[in-house]
């Protein structure tokens, strides 16, 4: 079942002078329950794509259904409250908040959709504890390790049980041993809770435990169901 | 710029260079501070440090070109930079401009009631002072030997009332001098409201009037007063009808210091006065030369009159215009420490606002300075790149804050001329300045923003090149940290000591000071063993409670200077306990306050930002608490003053609407019942008529032995009928209650016995404790009930009293005695003093005007009680709304800091803004966030000064307030005023910029590839 979809998406903007198309009527679908890299080389669209599927970024034109509900045409609030209910986010810099403990970053998007505070703290102890942080709920981002943080921001991404799973580089920041366990777990909880994530990344290995590969260049799609090999070289040839 | 590395020939070279340009300016300075006088010292201080700068500048001009175009860089943070390194010159600036003002005043008063003359003699002969002009000009002449006395001439000075014949309008008293023609011209004659030279007497059957004296009585030349005097206390009016011949300018002319004068020929006051040949001062006026230094002349002057052959006249120098001017301008220096005192706090305020803009200068240029530091960049040389920065501030602020601040002044001035009575002193006409002052404003605004910025860059400068490239925060210092440890073990040696040096010589402030630093230093040395949280809550509380009320530590006292002190301690100290308990803090309000939908969160992130991000909040709540905490005290302070001084003028009154005195007798009721006057008898219901007079009064060593010479003074004796205690109400505080069970008991013993006294509630004064200064404090001071002291009349008759009770009021000073010992005393043989009770509704001022009127002639001065309570209370309240007005420039301070904070926390957290509307945080969440977090510092910041505010006026109260019958209260009007105001201009200040947040596309912060 289709979960996210696009139809000729183009996203243009302006640097100084310059105009930079950074998507060029892309078509894609995703279904509900994969987990899909995308990768290119850099200043192919990765990020760009990922940001206008999600609803952070406005698209020039085209069009967006998530779950079957037209993202283009909804106002900023509306997305906004979408975006709090149905979906979760992991940034290569884990973007947590320095004052709050790593439970305290796990529930605030369930404090931010209305949920009880008990409710909400219940649950992103559960969280952490499936993340395998259970022991570390009251410290701080500083006192934590990198892939510790990241566990925490995937905690933070699963806590509203989102339909879908946005990653930006979510290895990006992380040593190789700490890279594998964090791709490990996102694919287990992938598989155990059905959610579809969507992984921006450049690393091949992090590709490779995916579905399937979504390669871009130049603002375009130029394959659905990449291969990694395909990737590397282009990434090879056009740096 | 020199090499990069160090050790190498260049960098060696450089830091010869700097240390040999800094060896000699310390040599310049010293010299010039030393050598040169004031102003030249401050210009030649001011001048050597920008040379300095400069020099060192010159050899590191890529550094100084990059401060330069950092400065111009940016026009918007420039100008919110200058504005806020202003506000500390600008609050020296007026407090010197003010001191300025009020020399300037007591300059041109001094030498307007002086006029030519530099000292006035005079004596106590026969208790009045008169001496026969024939027996006393031999004194003229020698004085005129003296080296530097120009002139020496005999007049006569005296009181009267007097009544404009055209418009009938009176007023009891004027000052009347009786000059001859050489003391006219020995003088420096007079000057006619044209400009004329006036060199003569008037003419015979005419006066001079003074303009004050013309303009309120509505005089002209031409027009006919009568005047009436009185020869001594209780005789007879004289009058006598005499022309305005010329209206004066000024004051006076040689030393007659009243303000509305009329001067007349010698023989003509002499008759007013009831004399043949009497006169009672001699003006003597210094040449150029004796009036620039008058010591060696006072002193020849005296040795003339302690002369074997002078002694007997009992002459003295009575009055002395250098000493007098010396007087003044002390009077005058304890006011404008006043406005320095609660300035300072501005002032604090000041320096912590420069601390966070030069903080956040360099936050915001990290990874600029982290890479210079990459490519070779020393320290030292971010440190000089930002004191070359800062210089340029420096310089421009400080003529800025010292332009505003003479601004200020000039508002603050005519502000005190419209709310304080000078009587017909107008502040305003001597609104002035001197380069000195702005000088020394200039000065000092450059040294503290200089010392400041200086401060700033160490920390700046020790930055990790790592974390600043990358724009990560420095980790928080470990507990086994040892730069802790060391600066924990360095403060708590100053602060020993400081306390030290307090207790050796008993100074309050000094001691306190020393022992809070120690105690809190346990912070930073404790913070090893136990860590963060636990050290710094006890070294809070522990200094906290040193300041509280009840706590005693040091017995010694304190002056005005403990309430800066106590306020910055108390401050601080809660601040770090509130600051290393957040967590509970956070958990309790984030249950307590209920939000509903997505506002948790938000309440969530805004409480714990603000109480975990503890540097720069500790900071903008440092300031809000510190203001506050002044304003509060303050506003209690004025809020029970403005209940207890009419409370106190009203036991004054015991019960009567106006009190009346004259210097003849008068049997006022009959007057009043019997004949047709201005006064309608039907207002009055009841008078009680006394007797008083102005002995003067003697405490004995025994009773004052740390004293030099028995204290001496003139004083209210007033007769005691059983009206006064019948139909009046003066409470008795202390008494003799062995010898008189009940309270009329003792009066009835002072009525009937002529040995026997009570005095006013004077002679027992309440000290503010720890400030050094008192409350209606009187000449008996000291004495107790039981005690002997000495009167003298006018004859020179000697009666001793003993000290019965004392009683409750104390505005209403007097001696209260037997009614014919006053008589006897003072030769008042009739009744001159008067309490009158008016008819409800009866409007007491203007009664008090028409009994003026009525009585003139026997010079009667009225005092409706109603309207002094009225016009003290207005008085008091302005006094302290200006003060608190100059304190609000403080709280300005604060909200400009914290909006500075905001804009900082903004721009730092710009990905994390990003991050929160990605996972769901509406626009208006966001501006929500920012708000809560910019409300919450400004409200923690006015609970903690609210409530410290309340726990120093509940003990200035009981220390002083509570025994003058003064109920504790906290007059939560004004109080909740200033604080809900303040709120709203700090939500008005940091809206914009959270409006500016919530614009923050998520997309561009977080965009990776």
């Amino acid at each position: 079942m289709t979960i996210i979809s696009c139809e000729k998406l183009t996203k243009t903007y302006q640097t100084g002078t310059i105009t930079v198309n950074a998507l060029r009527g892309i078509d894609l679908t995703i279904d509900k329950g994969e987990m899909v890299a995308i990768m290119g080389p850099s200043g192919c669209g990765k990020t760009t794509l990922l940001n206008c599927l999600s609803g952070i970024d406005e698209v020039t034109s085209g069009r967006i259904l998530i779950e079957g509900n037209d993202l283009t045409a909804m106002d900023d609030s509306a997305k906004t409250s979408f975006r709090a209910a149905r979906m979760g986010f992991i940034f290569q810099f884990y973007n947590l908040l320095p004052v709050l403990t790593a439970v305290e970053n796990a529930e605030l998007p369930l404090l931010i959709s209305g949920a009880p505070a008990d409710e909400a703290r219940k649950r992103a102890l559960s969280l952490l504890d499936a993340v395998g942080l259970s022991h570390r709920a009251q410290q701080r981002p500083a006192s934590l390790s990198g892939g510790e943080r990241q566990r925490v921001t995937i905690s933070r991404a699963l806590a509203n049980t989102p339909a879908i799973v946005w990653a930006d580089e979510p290895t990006g920041d992380l040593d190789k041993k700490t890279s594998d366990e964090i791709v490990a777990l996102m694919r287990r909880l992938n598989k155990e809770n059905g959610q579809t994530f969507v992984v921006v990344t450049h690393d091949p290995e992090v590709g490779a435990k995916c579905d399937r590969i979504i390669h871009m260049r130049d603002g375009n799609v130029v394959n659905q169901n990449g291969l990694v090999s395909d990737v590397t070289d282009d990434i090879r040839q056009l740096g | 710029m020199s090499p990069t590395t160090s050790g190498s020939w260049g960098d060696l070279v450089s830091r010869l260079r700097t240390a040999v340009a800094a060896a000699a300016y310390v040599i310049a300075l010293l010299a010039s501070l030393f050598l040169m006088p004031t102003i030249y010292a401050l210009a030649a201080v001011l001048l050597l440090t920008v040379l300095f700068v400069l020099f060192d500048a010159m050899g590191n001009r890529i550094l100084f070109k990059m401060a330069v175009r950092n400065v111009v860089r940016r026009p918007g943070t420039t100008v919110l930079v200058l504005a806020g390194l202003m506000v500390g010159t600008a609050i020296i600036s007026a407090t010197m401009v003010v001191g300025d003002t009020f020399d300037s005043m007591i300059v041109g008063e001094v030498s307007d009631g002086y006029g030519e003359a530099d000292f006035i003699i005079a004596g106590q002969e026969n208790g009045d002072g008169l001496y026969n002009a024939s027996d006393v000009s031999s004194i003229r002449d020698q004085l005129l030997l003296i080296d530097h006395v120009d002139s020496a001439e005999w007049f006569l000075a005296a009181g009267s009332g007097i009544r404009n014949l055209q418009s009938g309008v009176t007023l009891p008293t004027v000052s009347i001098y009786g000059l001859t023609s050489a003391a006219v011209s020995g003088l420096g004659g007079f000057i006619s409201t044209d400009g004329t030279p006036i060199g003569v007497l008037p003419a015979d059957g005419h006066m001079f009037v003074n303009e004050d004296l013309a303009r309120i009585l509505d005089l002209a030349p031409g027009d006919v007063v009568t005047l009436s005097a009185t020869p001594s206390l209780g005789d007879e009016p004289i009058t006598l009808d005499l022309t305005v011949e010329t209206v004066v300018a000024g004051k006076a002319i040689g030393g007659m210091g009243g303000s509305r004068n009329v001067f007349l020929d010698l023989a003509s006051a002499q008759q007013l006065r009831g004399l043949q040949d009497g006169v009672n001062a001699l003006a003597v006026s210094l040449d150029a030369a004796g009036r620039e230094s008058p010591n060696v002349t006072r002193d020849a002057i005296a040795a003339a009159l302690a002369e074997p052959d002078n002694q007997a006249l009992g002459l003295e120098i009575d009055g002395d215009r250098a000493m007098d001017m010396e007087d003044g301008r002390a009077n005058v220096s304890m006011f404008t420490s006043l406005f320095l005192v609660f300035g300072s706090f501005s002032i604090i305020a000041g320096v912590v606002l420069i601390v966070n803009i030069f903080t956040m200068l360099g936050e915001e240029r990290k990874s600029e300075m982290g890479m210079s530091r990459a490519v070779g960049m020393q320290r030292r040389h971010l440190r000089k790149l930002f004191i070359y920065e800062g210089l340029i501030y420096a310089l421009a602020t400080s003529a800025i804050g010292s332009a505003v601040g003479l601004l200020l002044a000039y508002g603050l001035i005519n502000a005190v001329s419209m709310i304080v009575d000078l009587g017909d002193v107008a502040i305003a006409d001597y609104f002035s300045f001197t380069p000195t002052s702005l000088l020394i404003a200039y000065l000092a605004g450059f040294l503290l923003t200089m010392v400041s910025i200086y401060g700033v860059t160490r920390r700046i400068s020790n930055m990790n090149i790592v974390r600043a490239i990358r724009n990560i925060p420095e980790p928080l210092r470990s507990r086994g940290d040892k730069q802790a440890f060391r600066l924990g073990l360095l403060l708590l040696a100053i602060g020993a000591a400081i306390m030290y040096a307090g207790m050796s010589s008993e100074t309050l402030g000094v001691a306190m000071g020393g022992l809070s630093l120690m105690t809190m230093s346990i912070g930073l040395i404790g913070r090893r063993f136990v860590g963060d949280r636990i050290a710094w809550t006890v070294a809070g509380l522990l200094t906290l409670l040193q300041w509280m009320p009840g706590i005693e530590i040091f017995p010694y006292v304190g002056n005005i200077e403990m309430f800066v002190l106590s306020g910055v301690f108390m401050v601080t100290s809660l601040l770090i306990v509130v600051m290393f308990n957040s967590d509970p803090i956070v958990a309790v309000l984030t249950r307590l306050l209920r939000v509903k939908g997505g506002y948790k969160a938000v309440l969530k992130t805004a409480v714990s930002y603000t109480l975990r991000a503890k540097g720069r909040t500790a900071m903008s709540m440092f300031i809000f608490g510190l203001v506050i905490f002044t304003v509060t005290t303050l506003s209690m302070m004025s809020g029970m003053l403005g209940v207890g001084i009419p409370k106190m003028i009203d036991d004054t009154s015991g019960g009567f609407d106006v009190i009346a005195f004259s210097w003849a007798p008068v049997d006022m009721w009959a007057e009043i019942n019997g004949t047709d006057g201005f006064v309608d008898p039907a207002n009055i219901t009841d008078i009680v008529q006394l007797t008083m007079g102005g002995p003067t009064f003697t405490i004995p060593l025994s009773i004052t032995p740390s004293e030099e010479e028995p204290r001496q003074f003139g004083y209210n004796a007033i007769g005691v009928v059983p009206a006064l205690y019948e139909r009046g109400n003066y409470p008795l505080a202390d008494w003799n209650r062995t010898l008189y069970p009940t309270e009329k008991d003792v009066w009835l013993a002072v009525q009937n016995d002529p040995t026997l006294v009570i005095l006013d509630g004077s002679a027992l004064p309440n000290d503010l404790d720890g400030t050094g200064m008192s409350i209606n404090a009187g000449p008996f001071q000291g004495v107790a009930i039981g005690d002997q002291v000495n009167m003298t009349g006018r004859m020179g008759d000697d009666h001793s009293l003993t000290i019965i009770g004392f009683m409750e009021q104390s505005s209403f000073s007097g001696a209260y005695m037997n009614r014919e010992l006053v008589a006897e005393a003072s030769g008042m043989n009739g009744t001159n003093l008067f309490m009158i009770k008016l008819v409800d509704g009866a409007d007491g001022e203007k009664q008090s005007l028409l009994l003026q009127n009525q009585f003139w002639a026997q010079r009667l001065t009225t005092i409706p009680i109603s309207s002094m309570a009225q016009d003290a209370v207005a008085q008091i309240n302005g006094i302290f709304d200006l003060i608190k007005a100059f304190l609000a420039m403080g709280l300005i301070i604060g909200i400009t800091g914290l909006g500075i904070v905001t804009i900082r926390s903004i721009h730092e957290r710009r990905v994390e803004i990003g991050m929160m509307r990605a996972i769901g945080y509406t626009k208006r969440m966001i501006v929500a966030n920012f708000a809560m977090e910019s409300a919450f510092v400004a409200i923690l910041g006015i609970l903690i000064g609210t409530f410290l505010g309340i726990v120093v006026g509940y003990e200035l109260w009981g220390s002083a307030f509570s025994d003058m019958g003064i109920d504790f209260m906290v007059p939560w009007a004004p109080i909740l005023l200033v604080g809900l105001g303040a709120l709203a201009a700090t939500l008005l200040t940091v809206l914009p910029a959270a409006r500016g947040a919530s614009k923050v596309s998520p997309a561009e912060v977080l965009r990776f590839e």
